[in-house]
């Protein structure tokens, strides 16, 4: 096990398939509502006329995928009331079923949408990092499930050094609000954290 | 739309109301000359009661396991709603001692012990319950609108609902005109609120996360000060009506609490409407 895992999602090789949104969804049985991983569809641009009359554009658009970054500065475990949501000694924020109240005061505070709220139990749930695969050698099923291998999954040191610590690029957060494990390889038209020259295009989906 | 998270909207404003009324009753007990009178503003601790434990059982059902409620209370060292929770604890005990007291007829040395302690955990509690939502990954809540707004419906409410009790009583000419200085500091505080309130959305590039358009919002927040503002001077009115002799208007103070506390229901609505996150 790693002491502190993060995932390393490439942009620059993502297609936007979702298919392990599907994967997580389908290999904890969770309902369609409970996305553990979401990947954001981030637009936008315009045609403009230029000066000779030629319109030309500059739209763009790429992707963004994000679940639980089990953060160094986790915002949910110290706005959890009930100590739900801790750490474990892996350093993977988790949440405990037995204590959870439900009251979902922890998504409220993550800017990531990690804990889901799950109402057939009454409880917030969220991306464990597979821990009971990782304890087995198994990849996260999201890293295993994504077929143009644009995620990964390591010590968050090593992932840093083998991919560089680039910035994080819009629909992200500032990430110095929770210092998420989460290494990036923006795509070509990235957009700055907090850019407002695009949208996300598929909310109904995340 | 407007009900959305309904159930924090009546446990906040109901328990500010309660803290209001406590506050509002001690106010005038300074000023009650006769037995009838104090009797009348004690009982209005006992309804306060009632309120808060109203507001506290509202409040369940915010949660998806009500049963794990014990737990609230284990992260007071780095979680504002924990401490929300504590406080909010220890004001129900104080005020189910108050009640208790306040319910024998003949008055005790210790129920103002009762009712200071009330005052004080209450207005912790308020101020508590505006730093939950104190949060900067919300941009619309990261201000002192919540605190303002809080406060303001602890003195609207609390004074307004006194003014409705007192109505038909000989105190009305008394406990009216005392009791609008109070309520004018509430309509103050709430509308200092409400320009900090008008919702943002910059940086919340996730439309999932916004409920009501933003100038959606700022149109229900007008009409809830102008029902607030409508609230507030049918109040007055009746009462300068009352010192000047021309006749009680009994059910004006009635209307005027219930224009008040309509206004309080759509602001605080619009209030969590207006939760949009930083992120996505």
């Amino acid at each position: 096990m790693y002491t502190q895992p993060a995932f390393y999602f490439d942009a620059t090789a993502c297609s936007g398939c979702k298919t392990y949104m599907v994967a997580c969804l389908d290999g904890y049985d969770m309902p369609a509502s409970v996305l553990w991983r979401r990947v954001s569809e981030y637009t936008g641009g315009e045609w403009a006329q230029q000066d000779d009359g030629i319109y030309t554009q500059n739209v763009f658009a790429y992707y963004m995928s994000v679940s639980c970054n089990h953060c160094l500065n986790p915002v949910c475990v110290q706005a959890c009331p009930t100590t739900a949501m801790n750490k474990n000694k892996h350093d993977i924020v988790s949440v405990d079923q037995n204590k959870c109240v439900g009251c979902r005061y922890c998504e409220m505070n993550c800017p990531y949408s990690a804990p889901q709220y799950n109402s057939d139990l009454g409880k917030m749930t969220k991306c464990n990092f597979c821990y009971e695969r990782q304890i087995k050698g198994l990849a996260p099923l999201c890293v295993e499930a994504c077929p143009l291998r644009a995620l990964k999954f390591g010590e968050y040191e090593d992932l840093k050094k083998q991919y560089g610590d680039k910035a994080h690029t819009a629909p992200l957060p500032d990430p110095t609000i929770a210092k998420p494990c989460l290494v990036l390889n923006p795509a070509r038209s990235a957009k700055p954290v907090s850019s407002s020259a695009g949208m996300v295009s598929n909310p109904e989906e995340i | 739309m407007l009900l959305h998270e309904w159930t924090l909207v009546f446990f906040t404003v109901l328990v500010q109301a309660a803290v209001g009324i406590v506050l509002g009753g001690e106010y005038l007990l300074r000023r009650a000359d006769n037995c009838a009178e104090r009797k009348s503003i004690r009982r209005q601790s006992c309804i306060a009661f009632a309120l808060f434990a109203v507001a506290g059982v509202i409040s369940l059902g915010h949660t998806g396991s009500p049963f794990n409620s014990f737990y609230t209370i284990l992260n007071i060292g780095s979680s504002w709603l924990s401490r929300e929770i504590a406080v909010l604890g220890l004001t129900g005990f104080a005020f189910l001692w108050l009640a208790f007291m306040r319910w024998k007829a003949e008055e005790q040395a210790s129920e103002r012990i009762a009712a200071l302690l009330v005052i004080v955990f209450g207005c912790v509690l308020i101020a508590v319950m505006s730093r939950v939502y104190r949060l900067s990954v919300v941009p619309a809540w990261d201000s002192w609108a919540g605190f303002l707004t809080f406060f303001g419906s602890v003195f609207l409410l609390g004074s307004l609902w006194h003014g409705m009790m007192s109505a038909k009583g000989d105190e009305a000419k008394k406990f009216g005109s005392a009791l609008v200085v109070p309520a004018f500091v509430g309509l103050v505080l709430a509308s200092a609120g409400v320009p900090l309130a008008v919702p943002t959305t910059a940086g919340c590039v996730n439309p999932s996360t916004v409920f009501i358009p933003a100038s959606c919002i700022a149109s229900y927040l007008s009409l809830r000060m102008v029902l607030t503002v409508l609230g507030m001077s049918t109040f007055t009115l009746s009462v300068i009506r009352t010192v000047q002799g021309s006749g009680r208007w009994a059910c004006v103070p009635t209307l005027a609490f219930a224009l008040a506390l309509a206004g309080e229901l759509l602001g605080r609505s619009m209030f969590y409407a207006s939760y949009a996150r930083l992120g996505m």
